[in-house]
């Protein structure tokens, strides 16, 4: 009997797997980054709504009101374009602002790959962007991140239109007229794009080291062209929308020019806020392990950290080596650091350290951190030149991938944060609508929300402070309300400044008392000011321990003396079944 | 009369009767839903949720809302009488349409037995007015408690530790004795040990004793109004300036609240006649039993001015706790020894809900018109801590009362 045997043509899976690890070589980290896009933005996609979120979403903005009434004309068109999709559609605008922060790492890997030619710096940095820890605001809150990622777009399209109009062979007028629009565009979005002039001269450093065939005159006149030009636009922009513009000064007050302030506030508005989240104190230790923890406190979050693992490994065993060389490339890259360095503290402080009232908050250390990035290129870049091995290579990748994966968890326990910020807010507004339905909230009312427990996060009460609550932003609290009750005016004053409550009535007196009147910081629609409540109109309440409670009187302290308030419309709440808490106190202070 | 004039007469009799039959008819809003079939979910006794079949009996699709009122036991306007009203539902119904709304119970706004009655009002489409069309009462009174609230649960610090140093300088002239450190622990509301460090302040060796006692904690002359007074120690030659360590294993357990817990040293002056000298003492506040404790200070039928009886209530609650606490306080009146008051109560009081600060007490009072039958009967006080949106019974105090 004779056997038969048969042999498949195999010819063509060697072919297969070589196109496989050849695909591998050369779009490994492409593979990584992709892999970890997804992973760090869409695991915990559904984070709702969160503060400015209400207004881009509910609010009445048009852009006639933005040019007259203040600035930031693109950032408002795209926060209120995107916040639309919320909150039907939130998949997909958690898609977009991923993609948006994708776009922002590659045209900075890009921009370092033309400035230096290294594309071990340029991967590295562009994956450490896809997760700006400290700028993670632009990012993950969506209103911010909505203008905030298309501003960084702007900012480093305008680099790349800068850094091409000064090595433009020829006419560059086209390039030098795209760089200057490009950085009003970009101020336009948030103020701090403007900080980037500040970067021109040691693009063009970078520029005269790397390419000596372009003439120094050539080079100092384009520079000069677009510094001038751009610093023009700017100051047009800042006399026709933001002097005299109410709405900025009373966000960021007025501009103070004394250099011992501006010092002052850099150093404590700035670098000390900076020094207590970063890793270098035990309060941004304490935060960082917590939002790892919290993090890992999600199952999945281990399937996911193997598969970056595997992805990593992929990227950096597949990795071709390719050498930097020459004393140009080094000087460049030692330029480039310095360059981030000047990005970094420039984009952070400027313009906002000028304005009184100046603050860091986290949405600001988004382009800032991509001047950190570029420093760490320049670094990157030095040391690639000296020490030409392909471990080098491999060490500095698996390093920087090390710190994505770590950077991707951290980021996940900041979504989980938005997550339960945006839970704990469903729960105290429901209750509140549950409370108090549409007939008793009527337009004479006046909402008093009191010292509103805003334990999001029970079991790592560090987290707690991260994020603001519904009813501490009283401009988000009216969004949401008036879009709840259905009220086209708006007419009932919600109490401003809720947190600790000891200020918000500072400014009732014995003889308000008497007449049965209250004097408390109030909103009405746009802006918090001092109003004077019939006690009658009140609706007191408080959400603690899970529930909201009605508040039956108000026990102030003046002079030492109790004075008692009983709140009528609270009873009608009381009758309903709502429960109610007896009293609160506050000590108004003696003038 | 003609012929014609009597079909006038009937023709417009019949026109008359029959407008009034189609005004009878047309009370559209009362004739849009009906309300039936009420069923109500309890597997504990307590409502869980209560769901009612809504029937679309027009002919043309209708909106309405719907809603609950738990009233108490018997009354006949249950709109008027309601101590809960429930969040409203929306429904939009084709003709001839029905479906079933489901309702949860209320939060921790009540407790009790409770009437519950649904109503159905119409909302004109054009005009957006509301017309009561049905109403439906359940033929049980409903029992309302938050799930597993009446387990007694108290609350207790379980391990406390007072430490008090007072330095080694003399406190009075004549001084021989002085206490330099005092170090109570407490374990599960127990005295566990009392620790006192005494220091000989003089130039020779001093004998003596040292003690401990409890008295109320705002007493002036704790030794005249002692609760309990530990066992003396004998101070035995304790040499110029030196230092030594008495302790006090264990204690009496005391009844629940707050005391004064008095240390004293005192030299023996003369050895002879046992003369002591004037004593060094310091005090500690320390709290036995829970740590959340409520007691009734008032329960009385008063008569109004108009006539009308009243049931006047007072209680205090105290939190020995570290922590600011709310608590919600109610009483009822019922039969002695009823295992389960509240649900046979003559009458549940309102639930009121206070703020109670560490180490603070507050004082909450009822006044609820009502005339108590004659007899005697039960006041229990039921105080509850409110923990992540749970009531969880901390404590209880009963007074009889009769009539």
């Amino acid at each position: 009997m004779s056997q038969q045997t048969s042999v498949y043509p195999s010819t063509s899976i060697p072919a297969a797997r070589s196109n496989v690890i050849d695909g591998l070589r050369r779009y490994g980290w492409l593979i990584f980054a992709v892999v970890a896009l997804m992973i760090g933005y869409l695991i915990v996609w559904q984070r709702g709504m969160y503060y400015d979120d209400y207004w881009y979403r509910i609010g009445p903005i048009d852009p006639l009101s933005q040019i007259r009434t203040g600035a930031r004309l693109l950032g408002s068109l795209s926060g209120t374009i995107l916040l639309k999709l919320m909150p039907d559609n939130e998949l997909l605008l958690r898609v977009i602002l991923a993609a948006l922060v994708a776009v922002n790492a590659a045209l900075l890997g890009w921009l370092i790959e033309r400035l230096i030619g290294s594309r071990l710096a340029a991967v590295s940095v562009g994956l450490l962007y896809l997760f700006p820890v400290y700028g993670s605001e632009a990012a993950l809150f969506s209103t911010a991140a909505a203008q905030y990622l298309p501003m960084g777009i702007s900012a480093l399209l305008t680099t790349h239109a800068i850094v091409t109009a000064f090595r433009y062979q020829g006419r560059a007028w086209l390039w030098l007229t795209l760089s200057v629009i490009g950085l009003a565009a970009t101020f336009n979005f948030v103020e701090q794009g403007a900080a980037l002039v500040f970067v021109i001269p040691f693009l063009a450093l970078i520029t005269a080291v790397q390419h000596p065939e372009i003439p120094r005159r050539t080079l100092i006149l384009r520079m000069m062209v677009i510094i001038f030009a751009s610093g023009i636009a700017l100051a047009g922009f800042y006399v026709v929308f933001y002097t005299n513009n109410e709405g900025v000064t009373m966000m960021r007050g007025s501009i103070d020019l004394d250099l011992a302030a501006i010092l002052q506030r850099a150093d404590q508005a700035y670098f000390q806020v900076f020094l207590y989240f970063s890793f270098l104190t035990s309060s941004g230790q304490n935060i960082f392990q917590s939002l790892i923890a919290f993090s890992l406190a999600l199952p999945l979050v281990y399937g996911a950290v193997i598969v970056l693992l595997v992805s990593a490994g992929f990227m950096v065993i597949g990795w071709t080596h390719r050498s930097l060389t020459g004393d140009r490339t080094r000087v460049a890259a030692g330029l480039m650091a310095l360059t981030g360095l000047i990005w970094f503290w420039a984009t952070l402080l400027f313009p906002s350290v000028l304005a009184e009232s100046a603050a860091l908050s986290w949405r600001l250390a988004y382009l800032p951190t991509a001047g950190l990035l570029l420093m760490l290129a320049g670094l990157i870049a030095l040391i690639q030149s000296v020490f030409r091995y392909q471990w080098i290579d491999r060490l500095i990748l698996t390093i920087t991938s090390m710190i994505v994966i770590v950077l991707i968890v951290t980021m996940i326990g900041l979504e989980r944060v938005y997550q339960a910020r945006n839970a704990l807010d469903n729960r105290q507004f429901e209750t509140l609508v549950d409370a108090v339905p549409p007939a008793l909230m009527r337009n004479d009312a006046a909402l008093v929300p009191l010292t509103i427990d805003e334990s999001m996060v029970p079991d790592y009460p560090v987290l707690n402070d991260l994020r603001v609550g519904l009813f501490d932003t009283t401009v988000t609290a009216i969004n949401k309300l008036r879009e709840t009750y259905g009220w086209q005016e708006w007419g009932v004053i919600l109490a401003y400044g809720t947190p600790q409550g000891a200020a918000q009535f500072g400014c009732t007196t014995r003889e308000l008392i008497a007449n049965g009147q209250v004097c408390m910081i109030g909103m009405t629609d746009t802006s918090p000011e001092q109003v004077v409540v019939d006690t009658e109109r009140i609706i007191a309440f408080t959400y603690r321990e899970s529930i909201l409670f009605g508040v039956a009187s108000l026990v102030f302290i003046i002079d030492d003396a109790r004075v008692v308030i009983s709140l009528p419309r609270v009873e009608t709440l009381r009758a309903r079944g709502v429960p109610v808490l007896e009293q609160l106190e506050w000590s108004i202070p003696v003038p | 009369m003609s012929i014609t004039r009597k079909l006038i007469i009937l023709i417009i009799t019949c026109g008359l009767c029959g407008a009034m039959l189609a005004y009878a008819q047309d009370d559209s809003a009362a004739q849009v839903f009906e309300l039936t079939d009420i069923s109500v979910i309890a597997p504990t006794g307590a409502l869980e949720r209560a769901s009612i079949e809504v029937t679309n009996r027009s002919t043309t699709r209708a909106n309405g809302v719907i809603w609950y009122y738990l009233a108490p036991v018997g009354s006949t306007e249950p709109w008027l009488a309601a101590r809960y009203t429930s969040t409203e539902q929306s429904i939009e119904l084709g003709a001839g349409e029905t479906t079933t709304l489901t309702f949860d119970a209320p939060g921790l706004g009540l407790i009790g037995t409770y009437d519950l009655s649904f109503w159905a009002h119409y909302v004109d489409p054009v005009t957006g007015a509301r017309n009561h069309s049905d109403g439906q009462g359940y033929a049980m009174p409903i029992v309302i408690e938050p799930p597993g609230a009446f387990v007694l649960t108290p609350l207790r610090d379980i391990d406390t530790d007072h430490a008090i140093t007072r330095g080694d300088a003399r406190t009075f002239e004549s001084q021989r004795l002085k206490m330099t450190d005092v170090h109570i622990m407490q374990i599960e509301g127990r005295i566990a040990s009392v620790q006192v460090d005494v220091l000989n302040v003089t130039d020779t060796p001093v004998d003596g004793f040292v003690w401990y006692i409890l008295a109320p904690p705002d007493s002036e002359q704790p030794w005249t109004q002692i609760q309990y007074i530990a066992p003396e120690q004998r101070i035995v030659q304790l040499a110029p300036n030196e230092r030594t360590t008495y302790t006090f294993i264990g204690g009496d357990m005391m009844p629940a609240g707050r005391y004064a817990l008095w240390v004293y040293t005192s030299a023996i002056l003369d050895a002879a006649t046992g003369e002591r000298g004037e004593g060094d003492g310091v005090a500690e506040t320390i709290v036995f039993g829970q740590a959340l404790q409520t007691a009734i200070t008032a329960a009385e039928v008063v008569t109004n001015d108009d006539g009308t009886a009243a049931m006047r209530v007072r209680a205090r609650v105290d939190n020995f706790s570290g922590d600011s606490l709310i608590v919600g306080m109610f009483y009822t009146i019922a039969p002695p020894n009823m295992p389960s008051p509240w649900r046979s109560a003559v009458f549940n009081a309102p639930i009121r809900y206070v703020q109670v600060g560490a180490g603070e007490s507050v004082d909450v009072a009822w006044d609820d018109a009502l005339d108590l039958p004659a007899g005697t009967h039960a006041v229990t006080l039921w105080m509850f801590q409110v923990d992540d949106g749970a009531l969880i019974l901390r404590d209880r105090a009963e007074t009889m009362i009769t009539r």
